[in-house]
């Protein structure tokens, strides 16, 4: 190598590589297809080589008639020959036919050609996702690919989304594996911009994700970010958007006078006396819900990255800037992020490359309660009484109970510059006043993150490769919160402050070394990966509360201020320490790019299971025929065709720290003493279960990928995947006296199909329309549980533990259970005609006209419990998502719809067990005599029919929905405007998400992540208008 | 470059030597080293942990959240005729309802907690008792003592098993799982005489009394007194005798006296007075939360918060969920006895208060474990925080076994008079000169006065005869509660169902 100094120099994030060298020729390298110039090609005579610098110049010291080879990554080199002119200007042109031929598809550990992928992988790339704005990972798969299904928890900022591929595999949890540049991430992976993300591949079938072994069985998400390497020269990008964000519904509930009206009613028909005399005096009461919404709420994002790439190798840095306010409880309830990430490759020489990808993330958020009965601020919101005034003005009202105790004005009410809060007389429980109670609550989470890899890779010869990668994973996380003194009702109060933090630290690394070779012997060709991986997982936790602290802000307050030395409580601990260590091989075959094959081994020993079935193995084998290659193919139309089969086996090493081993665990004390002290007594926690093993699931996938006339895509999959070895606890006998120890022994289906279609056509320079859209079709069942009962118990409502949804052989997992309805009995005669069982029974003898006529499921002519059954599912029979775009000369729109069809969702957010608690609009239909309605009964304190207090069909409703997600408007600034502006691309735009939402659902939001179905006041998804811009400078 | 590519390839070839020797060779990579907690098989070496073995077989005691709300004490009121069922309404706990009205079916009940409380009560005191007598660790003294008193608190458990179930599988050491599906039921004939060896056992080699940091643990007055209320309960007049002797062996100790205000029983002060022989003990300080209800690590007493009335909006009390509401039966027997006043809070009829009345409302609630504001539980969920202990038995309980012996072995009438009325004397009331049937049924009514709403009543009635007259819906196939459909199914045949179920 002759002399050369490599300089790399931190700057505004980017790296200038400068060259030295006596100068005889000179030029420009520029790009053919807009005339910029590009920087860091490589112009080569024999061994004289130079780069071209910033503005695309290069000077070279050589020989009159020398032949001189113009490179760049992802252009066609040019063969020069230098002669009389000093000065050259040399034009590359984008490989178009190698990026569209060459396209790979990560498929962990390795790349794969797209025509040779035997399994079934769905990828998202940038282009798909810039023009979105993202606040998390998951949101960019949802709706954009089939087998996918992504349900945000709920609207709360920084709150996490459900993923689920291909259906709930496990009982036990179904969270798929996340692989970020190579790092398995564990703990979330809200970390990551999604600004900063190139590609993401979903490993869907079984074939496919038995690379990752035993912890691939919920199907692989893998990550990549963006590089350098992909972009020409430097790239300086600058993207920013602004959002208002609002809730786009409000439900209608009772107003005071209606609220008054019909609580009269209830209890004339408890034959109590009217609760208010002149209902109509009330007037409209208090809109709790216009309390607890935030309207206007903000949420931006900025981000700036600065990428390139030349022969001694690649960079890209980003730093970016997230925060969001949330539409419910204002100030309450928010989220930011900040990132910054540098990638780099670094080419030693020919042989050698090093690099890593380092990602820094600090995150803070803000969060309330939600989707729970127990005091959520929508929930109260819905259930709080209209009457009772947000702020408590009537001083005759303040002079006593609850406001006064003893005769004084109690100091802990809750208060503001508005007055003192109004506290209800009428509901009680957790619904408390919904504004004074989210006021007091102090939540506050935070993290800092740190994930690199650090890779080095050697090219022994031309055909192996050997690569060793050392990735970490650092997360500190914690919360703190101050809750102060407060007197919210005669339950909920607070005579004390008190404030608590804690934090938390886990550290992973991840080993990974690996050995690739790759060959072609004539027409076949063979490439073959082994490897080995080895993955630690650590962590320490510490925590603490205190009480009377001597301020009544969470500003200032901290655990060592606090006055109050018995009240202080600490915890802390070390995890128990998790360990992996894997062997993986792969081998690819093809002839001729007609017939592929790859198989797959991987060897797994898991540190959550005991030396019986401490290894596992999991092999898959696939196959694919492209018959477009083959000489008899003769439709041109058809631009490629493959089909392709695959199975395999995976594993689901998720299991609890010794769950196989009987441990002695403390906690069971007692009071000893005249002292009262609490003394501490230790049991064995379950029986042992030496032979706990992974979970495994087994997938058959069967597809067709097809492309026609250039210009359409359909991809089909067919899918059975079967889990076997569900971990279930098998009840013992309760007078064995221990606890049982988890068995594998549970087993589920998923069936279904995937389908995706695309269609880009270019009908004239000026006009380019595309559209793709992806439908899936899922069946869950569970197929065996294992226990006598043959269900498990599952979600349950309000205080008194409803059951409302159950897992039960031969039934979709997580099904509605409950009574039947029937209608209404109408009058006296119906409910005597109601009879049932051998005898003709009456079956709701004490039934009265307006109550529900229920089912006698098992028909034995009793209304009982066994006559609960399936009344919903919340699995959706069928999930699609849709994208059109389209682009005119300078603008481009672009709409992407996204639904579920086929699922119920359970609405619980009304407290059955309040008869005060306000109720929706709906109660004014209720029955109010006969023929009035055959759907709601009537309302009555006494509800000895047990109407509402049952788990029916009553709360169920259909949950499909088809919503709008984004629609976008964008200019994109081009020519000669752009180029005097400096810029290589610019794009304004407007964004507008959950524009329209299509769906029967009465409640807040069809869209429930959280919860399987069961709305308990769900935050829901807000409406977001904003505007933004992207700018790429030259 | 050569040298370049030469130190590459050594400097990748050290990497993977050293992936192999660090990782590949170390057996202890995958294997898992409990922190913070132990494996049962190297536990139990010293004799501080056989010691937190033995406070796990007393925890069980307080258990009252298996299988929901299980209260034992309370729910026992339920079924007597002291209290209603209560609650919101009628759909308010079911198992509860059920027990008011004798509805129990084999999946509606309070069964399953009160099966699985008492054999996990039973495989912690089988588990220390097997592994205590190879703890070289610990002293002859301290296993003397912790013997005794892990086996009367299996007899404890083993004496609410058999008189709620009447046939139980008898499990004397902690199964083998080659052993879970082949246990037999026995009957009282054969659990009784296995309960009375525990105790017997137990007696001599517990203290008769213990240190104050100590109070809580068993003491050989407690046992006697235990073992009396068994034999009292096999209601087999030839035991009487025995009765009497052990319970004039707790009153000869010297050990108790009956507190001289009876309304001082039922306050804080009031735990582990002169007149506790036994007493159930409850903690405020656990921070116990709905997430740790059901699994026994409650120390608190949530049976407080089921008996507050609801809503109540007053300064004396917390508001509850209304349950056990007084029958109305009970209301007017006591409006004249003195203990009134300690007993039943007339809810209608207080200054300045209002309560919602709920299911089966009568106006009156009780007093004894009424949740009082004063003592709110400072932490965590205040439902699951109430530390009122449950008195177990009292030294009046003692007096009328005592006297109740002598009656029915021909003993003394004037001793037993004697004894009945110190109890009498200590409210206020005349002595009383009864003799024969109605001396013993002078003692009943006491014992009904007494302890009205403690829990006793329903075991009155039944030993003595009077369920099926006195108890509404109550027959004689009632005696016993179903066993637990959930165990049925999960012996696998191993187990019959109670007759009339």
């Amino acid at each position: 190598m002759r002399k050369q100094t490599l300089r790399l120099t931190w700057l505004f994030g980017a790296l200038f590589v400068m060259f030295s060298a006596r100068a005889q020729y000179s030029g420009t390298v520029i790009d053919a297809s807009d005339n910029s110039p590009l920087p860091g090609a490589i112009i080569q005579a024999g061994s004289t080589t130079a780069m071209t610098d910033f503005d695309g110049n290069w000077t070279l010291d050589v020989p009159k008639g020398t032949e001189v080879t113009a490179s760049f990554v992802g252009y066609v080199s040019k063969k020069v020959v230098l002669g009389d002119a000093k000065s050259v200007r040399i034009v590359l042109a984008y490989d178009q036919a190698a990026s569209t031929l060459e396209e790979v598809v990560v498929v962990g550990y390795g790349v794969q050609k797209k025509s040779n992928v035997t399994g079934a992988i769905s990828s998202v790339k940038a282009e798909d996702l810039e023009d979105l704005q993202l606040p998390r990972l998951e949101t960019a798969l949802q709706g954009r690919t089939s087998g996918v299904q992504v349900l945000q928890n709920s609207g709360q900022p920084g709150a996490a989304s459900v993923v689920r591929i291909r259906g709930t595999s496990s009982i036990n949890g179904s969270d798929p594996l996340y692989v970020v540049d190579g790092v398995i991430i564990g703990g979330g992976i809200d970390y990551l911009n999604p600004n900063d993300i190139e590609t993401i591949e979903v490993l869907k079938d079984a074939a496919s994700a038995a690379i990752y072994g035993a912890r691939g069985a919920n199907g692989v998400i893998i990550v990549t970010t963006k590089s350098g390497a992909s972009a020409k020269g430097m790239e300086v990008n600058f993207s920013s958007y602004t959002g208002v964000q609002n809730s786009w519904k409000q439900l209608p509930v009772l107003n005071a006078t209606e609220y008054a009206t019909i609580q009269n009613e209830m209890a004339a028909a408890a034959g109590q006396p009217i609760l208010y005399t002149d209902p109509a005096s009330l007037g409209e009461g208090t809109n709790w819900q216009s309390h607890v919404f935030n309207p206007n709420a903000i949420m931006r994002s900025t981000d700036f990255s600065i990428a390139g790439a030349n022969d001694k190798g690649s960079y890209f840095s980003s730093v970016s800037y997230f925060n969001q306010d949330g539409i419910v409880a204002a100030g309450k309830s928010n989220f930011e992020r900040l990132s910054a990430r540098l990638n780099t490759t670094t080419n030693v020489n020919d042989r050698l490359t090093v690099g890593w990808n380092a990602a820094y993330t600090h995150n803070e958020s803000q969060s309330v309660a939600e989707n729970t009965e127990f005091g959520s601020p929508l929930g109260r919101a819905l259930n709080m009484d209209p009457i009772t005034p947000l702020y408590e003005t009537d001083p005759v009202l303040l002079a006593q109970s609850p406001y006064t105790s003893g005769g004084e004005l109690r100091s802990n009410l809750v208060r503001d510059e508005g007055g003192i809060y109004g506290i209800s007389n009428r509901v009680t429980s957790e619904i408390v006043n919904p504004v004074a109670a989210y006021l007091i609550a102090n939540n506050y989470g935070w993290s800092d993150k740190i994930v690199n890899n650090t890779f080095a890779e050697f090219k022994l010869t031309d055909a192996i490769r050997v690569r060793s990668s050392m990735g970490v994973d650092l997360a500190i996380y914690g919360g703190q919160g101050f809750t102060p003194s407060h007197y919210l009702n005669a339950t909920n109060f607070l005579d004390t402050n008190l404030v608590y933090s804690n934090m938390n630290r886990a550290f992973t690394w991840i080993w990974d070394q690996t050995i690739t070779y790759n060959k072609d012997f004539g027409d076949h060709h063979f490439d073959a990966l082994a490897g080995h991986s080895a993955q630690e997982v650590q962590g320490r936790y510490l925590g603490g509360s205190k009480r009377d602290v001597p301020l009544q802000t969470y500003d200032g307050s901290t655990i060592d201020y606090a006055r109050n030395e018995e009240s202080e409580q600490v915890y802390g601990g070390i995890w128990e320490r998790y360990a992996i260590e894997s062997y993986f091989a792969r081998a690819n075959y093809d002839y001729k790019g007609k017939y592929v094959a790859t198989a797959v081994l991987r060897a797994d020993a898991s540190s959550n299971f005991g030396a019986n079935y401490r290894w596992g193995y999991f092999p898959s084998l696939s196959a694919g025929w492209n018959i477009h290659k083959e000489d008899f193919w003769v439709y041109d139309n058809i631009n490629q065709l493959k089909v392709k089969a695959g199975y395999g086996l995976n594993g689901n090493d998720a299991a609890g720290s010794l769950e196989y081993a009987s441990t002695i665990v403390g906690g069971r004390s007692y009071t000893f003493g005249t002292q009262e002290v609490l003394t501490n007594g230790t049991a064995p926690a379950q029986v042992a279960n030496p032979d706990l093993r992974w979970e495994s699931v087994s997938q058959v996938n069967f597809g067709v990928e097809m492309r026609a006339f250039d210009w359409l895509t359909i991809n089909a999959d067919f899918f059975n995947r079967v889990t076997n070895d569900m971990k279930t606890r098998p009840p013992l006998p309760g007078y064995v006296g221990n606890d049982a120890p988890t068995a594998n022994i549970g087993s589920m289906l998923n069936r279904g199909v995937d389908l995706e279609f695309g269609y880009d056509k270019t009908y004239s320079p000026d006009f380019r329309f595309s559209a793709s859209a992806n439908v899936s079709f899922l069946r869950n069942e569970v197929t065996l549980l294992g226990n006598e009962a043959g269900f498990l118990t599952g979600q349950t409502w309000g205080p008194q533990g409803l059951q409302i949804t159950r897992i039960t052989e031969g039934l979709p997992i997580g099904y509605f259970y409950g009574y039947q309805t029937d209608g209404i009995f109408q009058n006296q005669d119906e409910v005597w005609s109601h009879t049932g069982g051998e005898n003709g029974d009456t079956l709701q003898a004490g039934a009265v006209a307006g109550d529900f006529r229920f089912v006698d499921v098992n028909g034995d002519g009793e209304i009982t419990a066994d006559d609960r059954t399936m009344i919903g599912n919340p699995t959706p029979d069928m999930t699609a998502g849709i994208t059109i775009d389209m682009q005119y000369k300078n603008w481009d729109f672009t709409v992407f719809g996204q639904g579920a069809f086929g699922n119920e969702i359970y609405n619980a957010t009304r407290r059955y067990d309040l008869p005060t608690a306000n109720m929706t609009g709906s109660a004014l239909d209720r029955w109010t005599g006969e023929g009035s309605t055959n759907a709601y009964p009537r309302l009555t304190f006494s509800d000895d029919n047990m109407n509402f207090a049952r788990s029916s069909d009553f709360y169920v409703e259909d949950g499909s929905f088809f919503r709008i997600k984004n629609v976008q408007i964008g200019y994109n600034l081009k020519g000669e405007l752009a180029d005097k502006l400096l810029l290589r691309k610019m794009r304004i735009y407007y964004a507008g998400t959950n524009l329209l939402t299509f769906t029967n659902y009465s409640g807040f939001d069809p869209e429930i992540g959280a919860g399987f179905g069961v709305d308990r006041g769900i935050y829901p998804q807000a409406r977001v208008h904003s505007i933004g811009i992207n700018v790429t400078f030259k | 470059m050569k040298k370049t590519i030469k130190t590459t390839l050594q400097s990748l070839g050290a990497l993977v030597l050293v992936a192999a020797i660090s990782i590949g060779c170390s057996r202890d990579f995958l294997t898992t080293t409990p922190v913070g907690r132990d494996l049962e098989i190297n536990y139990y070496q010293t004799e501080e942990q056989a010691f937190e073995a033995l406070v796990s077989v007393y925890d069980v005691l307080q258990w009252n959240d298996q299988f929901g709300f299980t209260m034992h004490r309370f729910l026992m009121n339920v079924a007597s005729d002291d209290t209603h069922a209560g609650g919101s309404d009628a759909s308010d706990q079911p198992s509860w309802v059920a027990t008011d009205d004798f509805s129990w079916t084999p999946t509606l009940g309070p069964q399953a907690g009160f099966w699985t409380k008492n054999y996990k009560g039973i495989y912690r005191a089988n588990l220390f008792l097997e592994k205590i007598v190879d703890i070289d660790d610990a002293s002859a003294t301290f296993k003397t003592r912790t013997i005794a008193e892990a086996r009367a608190l299996r007899a404890k458990f083993y004496f609410d098993l058999i008189r709620s179930f009447g046939n139980i599988p008898l499990i004397q050491s902690t199964l083998d799982p080659s052993e879970y599906y082949t246990v037999v039921q026995e009957g009282p004939s054969v659990v009784y005489p296995f309960i009375i060896a525990d105790l017997e056992a137990a007696i001599p080699d517990l203290p008769v009394s213990v240190p104050g940091n100590e109070i809580g643990r068993l003491t050989k007055g407690a046992a006697q007194a235990l073992l009396a209320r068994i034999y009292l309960f096999m209601d087999d007049d030839a035991n009487m005798a025995k009765v009497a002797t052990l319970c004039e062996e707790v009153i000869n100790s010297g050990e108790y006296s009956l507190e001289p205000n009876y309304g001082d029983i039922f306050t804080k002060a009031g735990e582990w007075g002169s007149g506790s022989v036994f007493e159930i003990t409850y903690s405020e300080n656990s921070t116990s939360d709905w997430g740790r209800f059901g699994s026994g690590h409650s120390e608190g007493n949530v049976g407080v918060q089921f008996c507050g009335m609801r809503d109540y909006n007053g300064p004396d009390y917390s508001p509850g969920w209304g349950f056990c509401p007084i029958e109305d039966g009970l209301e007017q027997a006591m409006s004249a006895d003195p203990r009134y006043q300690y007993t039943i809070i007339d809810a209608d009829n207080l200054a300045g208060a209002e309560y919602s009345p709920g299911y089966q409302n009568t106006g009156f609630f009780m007093k004894k474990y009424a949740p009082l504001s004063s003592q709110f539980p400072p932490d965590g969920e205040p439902a699951l925080n109430w530390g009122n202990n449950v008195r177990e038995i009292r030294y009046a309980d003692v007096l009328l076994m005592a006297a109740e012996g002598l009656v029915r072995s021909g003993g003394s009438e004037g001793t037993a008079r004697g004894y009945m009325n110190q109890v009498r004397l200590r409210v206020g009331l005349q002595p009383l000169g009864s003799t024969g049937s109605q001396l013993l049924d002078a003692i009943y009514n006491e014992r009904r006065m007494e302890f009205a709403t403690e829990g006793h009543r329903y075991y009155d009635l039944i030993r003595t005869g009077q369920a099926a007259t006195t108890l509404t819906g109550w027959t004689d196939n009632k005696r016993y509660l179903p066993i637990p459909q959930t165990e049925i199914d999960a012996a696998q045949g191993a187990l019959t169902q109670n007759p009339g179920y």
